[in-house]
């Protein structure tokens, strides 16, 4: 009888374990499945607490393409003798090459104003969010990711190592026949080359009430001063550092806004000099993507662009961004912003602003770090304030107040508290005195690399909180076509068919403007809307209804007018119903009557 | 085959620079690198990018017929001549002395932009048509410049860049243009105000600034050279006041600050290069005034002028802002070792105080001068204490990239002080 209570016994704990081995297999198969099976445990995550360098990066995107060759691929974007290469990433749900193609394209830039490492950063661990649910992505998108498009600026911006070639090739920047004759110093000895302001007549700015944070300077406002990086007059012409280093500024040498060739060379003697910044553009021109997302900026939100078209309000364009921004909010918890109903920025020279002007589709940039990425006591430290309002307010002329200094702004203000009551105060070098030789006095200071443009690494992860989830979220709410079929009914050979298409996106990224390309062909025709076509066996004819219905555009969530054909058509046959947006997205269905 | 092409043409334009009458070593020109010319045996490719003749027997007498051609120029027209091909991909052909300020000209269009006219040609049946026709074009431009007065001496000085055309890999690459690009207009894509002709004309601005081939050439070959004086070009059109934006003639005279001429004959165009080698600024030394100040010192006043038509170049504001070259060079060597000289001043005006121009291993930049506008230069020698066993002996140079330099070899104090 024992014998038979601990047999029975011993089974009740064998199905025990073996529930337990089911249930545990079942939450790993779950889990595997989330994760797109095996193949995920093969991406290698980028470290997020330090900052990935260039040769980091390269190894990183070559190791994820080594996981699924038929579905992601390295793409070499520039090469360029002498420059360090630039390198992207293309992943899709489907093998490429499989004969359905990917008419929606997401395109992820890091670091395009040639300073955000944390730009770069944050492509890294969107694409590696992405890869890492590949097989859930949606079998019409592709998604490519270049994490650094300026890979010498980035390189420069690091303190990394920079190709001696692309050193050698230094443009004399003053045109006197002397090549780097003029750079940066550091005057002061503490290690660092910070900015510097030299009093000046003509100067764009002067000190405000916080004597460390600069104000534009208005007409009767003094003393002025010009601010320029920390050196001394090398070539005694009267200039400070204005030829300095080989290559241009990311950020100011895109034709659009192109503010003109600055003494100190930075934005290039003509707009897009650098051969990078066309390899780039070329690549992006091909690709027409229909979202692109640039992650640089430090004023951590979004920011749009009005391209040629300044200040582009149309009401769908108005729609797009504020799904955006919400999007945004939701993604990272950081304050609503109201730059998707404000004045666009003027360009200035940005691959934002150029990209906005020439492609169809729709350009953000996605800026991960500012005031507005940091908590303190549990609340946003930007509050509920506006902390990217890109209008600076109009100058205070009133004398009384210039001998005090005027205000900081808004933002100014808010990266002084995170200065102040985060960081302790370290991160910023008080404006003192240097002198500069011939009775010149310069004033060194300003804010330590990693503070302001690029977050310190132990702020690194509170930056990219939030990123891959946007960036998910951009995917998810694309625009998706979905063919309804109302009525199928048969009366001997005669076939009623009847069907509408609904658009079950959120966003609907598509052209902002039309282009001069596009205006002849097949798509004008149709208004730019959505089209869907009847497609029969070849002993089918239609009786009644075009082949090709244009029902005009389709907004996000809406459904269009039912589209009636009558056919004759002998039963057993199939017919084909397609939608086709104006991007060339599409879907496909099948009515066997 | 293709390092073949290379050798071929590097042999080519040094064998032109050194055997051409007045020694002109296109080669060693600093704005010109001849990497790949059509001068060289090779095909010739129509508007379409499509080969029409390979590498041939024939294409290699194209060249040597080109070649002869160029010989055969210098000698009709008795000045130095040189031809070669920029980075960019541009031949062109220049007459003169290289190191002068250089007027450059455009040769007639067909209103269709420079390369289009320059591929199809008026002789595209034989190898290097294209080129071919230019060359007798300016030449014949060239010499009826000459005839006019007091024109041919300035050459000696000065040189005229005549662009003939695009070289072979410049005539592939825009054959080889996809089709939006072949929407881009010559005359909205160049890089000044090119956001202006992007709203304004859409895709025939281009996608981004000097996105065509040859609008990228041409506007190389402008902006890296500072001896560039004026663009002279014919078109049938009289342009109004107002350039309009991101065109030729916008970039060069917004972005350049040059003088844009746009003459509507080749006659016309022949009579303007005229006038433009004549209205040179160029710098002239006078009046050396030596004063003794002590045993082991002298003072040298000097005067320079601008005796030409134009500015020697643009005012400090502007040039710095475009970063052109700004005022005048002036280089100063003092021979021997008994002097180091220590000052120099300059001032516009006799009234008006000597202004300390800083030096730096003997040499200071002036003020640029406008048309009849002088300097007065003034230079302190000193033998810094030590006893000078005899007078300073001066070498000054003033130089201007747009303008004619003037020299002063072995200056040196009369014998009665």
């Amino acid at each position: 009888m024992r014998l038979i209570g601990s047999i029975i016994a011993l089974l009740g704990l064998c199905l025990v374990y073996w529930t337990g081995l089911k249930a545990g297999a079942s939450e790993r198969s779950a889990a595997e499945s989330r994760s797109g099976g095996a193949a995920a445990a093969g991406f290698q995550a980028p470290a997020g607490s330090v900052y990935t360098s260039g040769v980091e990066v390269e190894s990183l995107l070559r190791s994820w393409a080594d996981v699924d060759r038929g579905r992601i691929r390295l793409v070499q974007v520039a090469e360029v003798e002498g420059r360090a290469p630039v390198t992207g990433i293309e992943f899709a749900a489907r093998p490429f090459g499989s004969g359905a193609g990917l008419p929606l394209t997401v395109l992820l830039l890091g670091g395009a104003d040639g300073t955000s490492l944390v730009g770069g950063e944050a492509v890294l661990h969107a694409a590696h969010a992405l890869l890492l649910h590949l097989d859930e992505l949606r079998p019409d998108v592709r998604v490519v990711a270049i994490p650094r498009c300026a890979p010498d600026a980035l390189s420069y911006t690091a303190g990394e190592a920079i190709d001696p070639a692309f050193e050698a090739w230094s443009p004399d920047e003053d045109q006197d026949g002397l090549d780097q004759e003029d750079p940066p110093d550091d005057l002061d000895g503490d290690g660092m080359t910070l900015d510097m302001l030299v009093e000046a007549p003509d100067g764009d700015w002067c000190l405000a009430s916080d004597r460390r944070v600069l104000v534009r300077a208005g007409p009767r406002d003094a003393p002025r001063y010009r601010l320029t990086r920390e050196g001394r007059d090398d070539d005694s012409d009267g200039l400070h550092n204005e030829d300095g280093r080989a290559g241009v500024d990311w950020a100011r040498t895109f034709p659009v806004g192109w503010p003109g060739p600055a003494s100190d060379g930075s934005g290039g003697e003509r707009p897009m000099e650098d051969p990078v910044t066309r390899a780039v553009a070329d690549f992006v021109l091909e690709l027409d993507p229909t979202v692109t997302m640039i992650f640089a900026g430090n004023h951590g939100g979004l920011r749009f662009f009005g391209g040629c078209v300044d200040g582009d309000k149309s009401e769908r364009v108005l729609d797009l961004r504020a799904r955006l921004v919400a999007g945004f909010a939701r993604a990272t918890g950081r304050s609503t912003l109201s730059a998707s109903a404000g004045p666009l920025p003027k360009p200035s020279g940005t691959f934002g602003d150029w990209l906005q002007a020439v492609i169809r589709g729709t350009v953000v940039e996605v800026s991960p770090w500012g005031p507005t990425a940091v908590w303190m006591d549990g609340r946003p430290l930007a509050g509920s304030s506006d902390a990217t309002a890109f209008v600076p307010r109009p100058l205070d002329q009133s004398g009384d107040l210039l001998e005090m200094g005027r205000a900081p702004d808004d933002v100014s203000a808010l990266w002084m508290r995170w200065l102040d009551d985060v960081r302790g105060g370290a991160g910023f070098v008080d404006w003192h005195p240097v002198d500069l030789g011939g009775g010149v006095t310069g004033l060194v200071g300003g804010w330590e690399p990693f503070t302001k443009v690029n977050p310190p690494a132990d702020q690194l992860a509170f930056a990219l909180e939030g990123m891959a989830p946007f960036v998910e979220g951009v995917l998810a709410a694309l625009p998706k076509y979905e063919i309804e079929v109302l009525d199928v009914q048969r009366d001997g050979s005669l076939v009623r068919i009847q069907a509408r298409v609904s658009n079950r996106g959120v966003l609907e990224p598509v052209a902002q403007k039309p282009t001069a390309e596009a205006s002849g062909d097949e798509s004008s025709a149709t208004n730019g809307g959505v089209t869907l076509s009847l497609e029969a066996a070849c002993d089918a004819a239609i009786v009644v209804g075009g082949a090709c219905a244009n029902l005009g555009e389709l907004r996000p969530g809406a459904v269009s007018a039912p589209v009636t054909w009558i056919l004759e058509a002998p039963p057993g046959g199939v017919i084909a119903l397609r939608a086709k947006g104006p991007s060339g997205l599409g879907v496909e269905r099948e009515v066997r009557p | 085959m293709k390092a073949l092409c290379l050798v071929a043409v590097a042999a080519l334009v040094f064998a032109l620079g050194v055997v051409l009458p007045g020694g002109v070593r296109a080669a060693q020109e600093p704005v010109p690198t001849p990497v790949d010319s059509p001068l060289a045996p090779g095909g010739v490719v129509d508007a379409q990018g499509s080969k029409i003749q390979d590498r041939s027997e024939s294409s290699r007498q194209g060249a040597a017929a080109f070649r002869e051609r160029v010989r055969a120029a210098a000698a009709a027209l008795e000045v130095p001549v040189s031809a070669a091909e920029t980075p960019g991909g541009l031949v062109y052909l220049r007459a003169g002395h290289p190191a002068g300020p250089t007027v450059v000209v455009i040769p007639p269009t067909d209103g269709d932009g420079l390369a289009a006219r320059m591929v199809r040609g008026s002789d595209t049946s034989a190898p290097l048509g294209h080129v071919h026709s230019a060359m007798e074009n300016a030449v014949a431009l060239l010499g009826r410049a000459l005839r006019e007065e007091g024109v041919a001496g300035r050459l000696s000085t000065s040189s005229v860049l005549i662009v003939l055309g695009p070289g072979e890999r410049l005539t592939e690459s825009l054959g080889a243009r996809s089709e939006a690009e072949r929407t881009t207009g010559f005359e909205q894509n160049f890089p000044w105000r090119w956001d202006e002709a992007r709203e304004t004309h859409g895709a025939e601005a281009g996608p981004y600034p000097a996105s065509r081939p040859d609008v990228m050439a041409l506007s190389d070959l402008l902006l890296s050279d500072p001896r560039i004086s004026c663009v002279l070009r014919a078109v049938p059109t009289p342009l109004g006041p107002h350039s309009p934006p991101a065109s030729l003639a916008a970039f060069v005279k917004g972005r350049l600050k040059l003088e844009h001429r746009s003459p509507p004959t080749a006659d016309a165009l022949a009579s303007e290069v005229a006038a433009a080698l004549r209205e040179l600024p160029e710098l002239q030394w006078s009046g050396p005034v030596w004063r003794r100040m002590g045993a082991n010192s002298w003072v040298v006043d000097l005067m320079l002028e601008n005796a030409g038509s134009r500015p020697t170049g643009p005012s400090r504001g502007p040039a710095k802002e475009l970063r052109l070259p700004q005022g005048i060079q002036l280089d100063v060597r003092v021979r021997g070792e008994s002097y180091r000289w220590i000052a120099c001043g300059a001032a516009p005006r006799a009234p008006v105080a000597l202004q300390d121009r800083p030096i730096r291993k003997g040499e200071a930049t002036l003020p640029s001068l406008g048309p009849g506008e002088a300097l007065r230069v003034r230079l302190v020698l000193s033998a810094d204490g030590k006893a000078a066993a005899e007078p300073p002996v001066l070498d000054i140079a003033a130089s201007s990239g747009r303008a004619i330099g003037a020299d002063l070899m072995g200056l040196s104090p009369p014998a009665s002080q």
